[in-house]
């Protein structure tokens, strides 16, 4: 009875160190699999026509001024958003903020009470979506995944301003490249043309 | 209540005159941030008046508006924190003088109720100032405009160079907060829009007075300022600690004080506290001292918790390992640009020691 006990145990033991151990280090070889990054949002042009629908709930003259998209600590997280997308919004008659966020907890609504002390330049509706940015920018070069992007009116020598997605690849140090794709035309803004 | 943090901080540092000059509303502020500005690019030695003059022009409201914001928001949530800190052991003594206080004068008196009273109202106080801090959001509108007020401040060396904004990448912890921070980021950049492309011929003169801008004007004040703050809130965490000990070393002594009077009674012995025979001996303190040194006996580590509360609230000690930080690795940055004046190139990066 006692061999059959400690078997039992033996056995038992040899699956938990078994389950305990790291991939890679069970002999098979085998690498943990390091996760795909996930595929940049979509929809973010369509989805800043409903959130200036909500913003001019707030206040009626809401303009959309800002666009930011950035990859989160919840990349990889089961359930949670890869990305928040904020739209940024400006009231011309009182020159305050609001902010509305897709992010991790959802469509969430943040008034900031500043001052605007800028002109103030609306992002046009409907404008370029992100995918299609990308898709530009990887034709001039850009590689790897996607980290951050954001929408604005930049100045641009020659020009007042133009539409431009700025667009930063994924890297481990600073200095990462930024493509800069015309919202309205579709080209390539040099780096050069860019003030800021 | 104004200027109460800095009066608490100056007091502990043993900095004199402890009251500083106090500023009540945004447009003090703002002013007095305005004039700081004025006062440190008047020093010698002098940039080149147009370079001067045109960032005055250009970001001197700008960034007078945000530091003097930062500052008074700051100023705010600070002086609640402490207001609070102050209150609470009043609150407590408040408790204990309706308690006991008939005890110490021997008899009724109408004074204790009104002491009682008095303890609500602190409490209320309490609360109504932690209610007005927290939906007002002094904390994190201190934190947004001083964002804003040092991207402004790299604005103004950055910006003749042509290469005004960078993107700031959040790690770790902060980049759960990344969200908060982008308006900061648009509103730098608008700022940026709003003056225009930074005009001229990058010749070897101009840049010259780039590096003078950076070497001369924003790295010392910059390393000053630190090294100053360094210093200063190391003395307030050393000597705010040395009170905070020596109240619970106080209230350890009033307490083997009444061992000492327990043990004169036969108190402590085994059989007595077994319940076994009863004290052989009266001691005869008087009434008055014996409930004075129970409530100090509350009140010492009730001051001294205070104290380490507003230690841990002000975080002085990791503000002046930052500050040490800062100054080490700005010192360094300027030593690299002296080497890089005298020889005409960089030499090896040398690594900032760190903190």
């Amino acid at each position: 009875m006692k061999w059959v006990v400690g078997a039992a145990l033996l056995v038992g033991a040899a699956g938990y160190a078994k389950s305990r151990m790291k991939p890679g280090l069970d002999g098979s070889g085998a690498q943990a699999a390091i996760p795909e990054p996930p595929p940049p949002p979509d929809n973010v042009a369509f989805n800043g026509t409903t959130a200036r629908n909500d913003a001019r709930r707030w206040r009626s003259d809401a303009q959309l001024v800002w666009v930011d998209i950035q990859q989160t600590n919840t990349a990889n997280a089961a359930g949670m958003r890869p990305y928040y997308v904020l739209y940024q919004f400006v009231s011309p008659s009182d020159g305050r903020l609001m902010s509305v966020i897709d992010g991790s907890a959802g469509r969430t609504y943040s008034p900031v009470n500043v001052p605007i002390q800028t002109a103030i330049y609306p992002i046009v509706m409907p404008f370029m979506d992100l995918p299609e940015a990308i898709k530009i920018a990887r034709a001039s070069g850009f590689s790897g995944s996607f980290a951050r992007a954001y929408l604005y009116w930049r100045p641009i020598k020659g020009k007042p301003v133009v539409l431009v997605w700025t667009i930063y690849p994924f890297t481990q140090g600073d200095g990462a490249t930024q493509y800069n794709v015309d919202a309205q035309t579709g080209v390539i803004v040099p780096i050069p043309q860019l003030m800021n | 209540m104004h200027g109460l943090f800095n009066f608490l901080v100056r007091a502990s540092a043993l900095e004199w005159p402890f009251r500083a000059r106090t500023v009540y509303d945004q447009e003090d502020f703002v002013a007095r941030a305005r004039d700081e500005w004025n006062r440190d690019w008047n020093e010698a030695p002098p940039i080149p008046s147009e370079l001067q003059d045109t960032l005055r022009d250009h970001f001197l409201a700008y960034y007078a508006w945000a530091d003097g914001l930062a500052d008074q928001f700051g100023s705010l949530y600070r002086n609640v924190f402490s207001l609070m800190y102050l209150l609470a052991p009043l609150a407590v003594i408040g408790a204990l003088l309706a308690e006991f206080g008939p005890s110490i004068t021997g008899g009724e008196g109408m004074v204790w109720s009104w002491v009682a009273l008095t303890e609500l109202a602190v409490l209320a106080w309490i609360l109504w100032r932690y209610r007005q801090a927290s939906s007002s959001r002094y904390h994190r509108r201190w934190i947004d405009y001083r964002s804003l007020a040092e991207q402004i401040r790299h604005l103004v060396f950055l910006w003749p160079l042509g290469r005004p904004t960078r993107t700031l990448r959040f790690q770790g912890e902060s980049a759960t907060e990344a969200e908060e921070f982008t308006w900061i980021a648009w509103y730098c950049r608008a700022i940026v829009r709003e003056v225009s492309l930074c005009g001229g011929v990058m010749t070897q003169e101009y840049l010259g007075a780039c590096r003078s801008l950076l070497f001369d004007r924003v790295l010392p004040s910059q390393i000053q300022y630190h090294i100053r703050n360094e210093q200063r809130m190391h003395r307030v965490h050393h000597n705010l600690h040395v009170v905070a000990t020596s109240l619970f070393a106080a209230a350890a002594l009033i307490a083997v004080v009444h061992l000492g009077g327990l043990w004169y009674e036969g108190r402590l012995s085994l059989p007595y506290m077994l319940g076994q025979m009863a004290t052989t001996r009266i001691s005869h303190v008087p009434e008055p001292t014996f409930v004075t040194l129970g409530i100090l006996s509350v009140l010492f580590p009730t001051v001294a918790a205070t104290v380490h509360g507003f230690l841990s609230q002000g975080d002085f000690w990791n503000i002046a390992r930052r500050s040490r930080r800062m100054h080490e690795d700005l010192s360094a940055l300027r030593e690299r640009l002296a080497d890089h004046a005298s020889t005409g190139r960089g030499r090896n990066p040398r690594r900032p020691q760190s903190g």
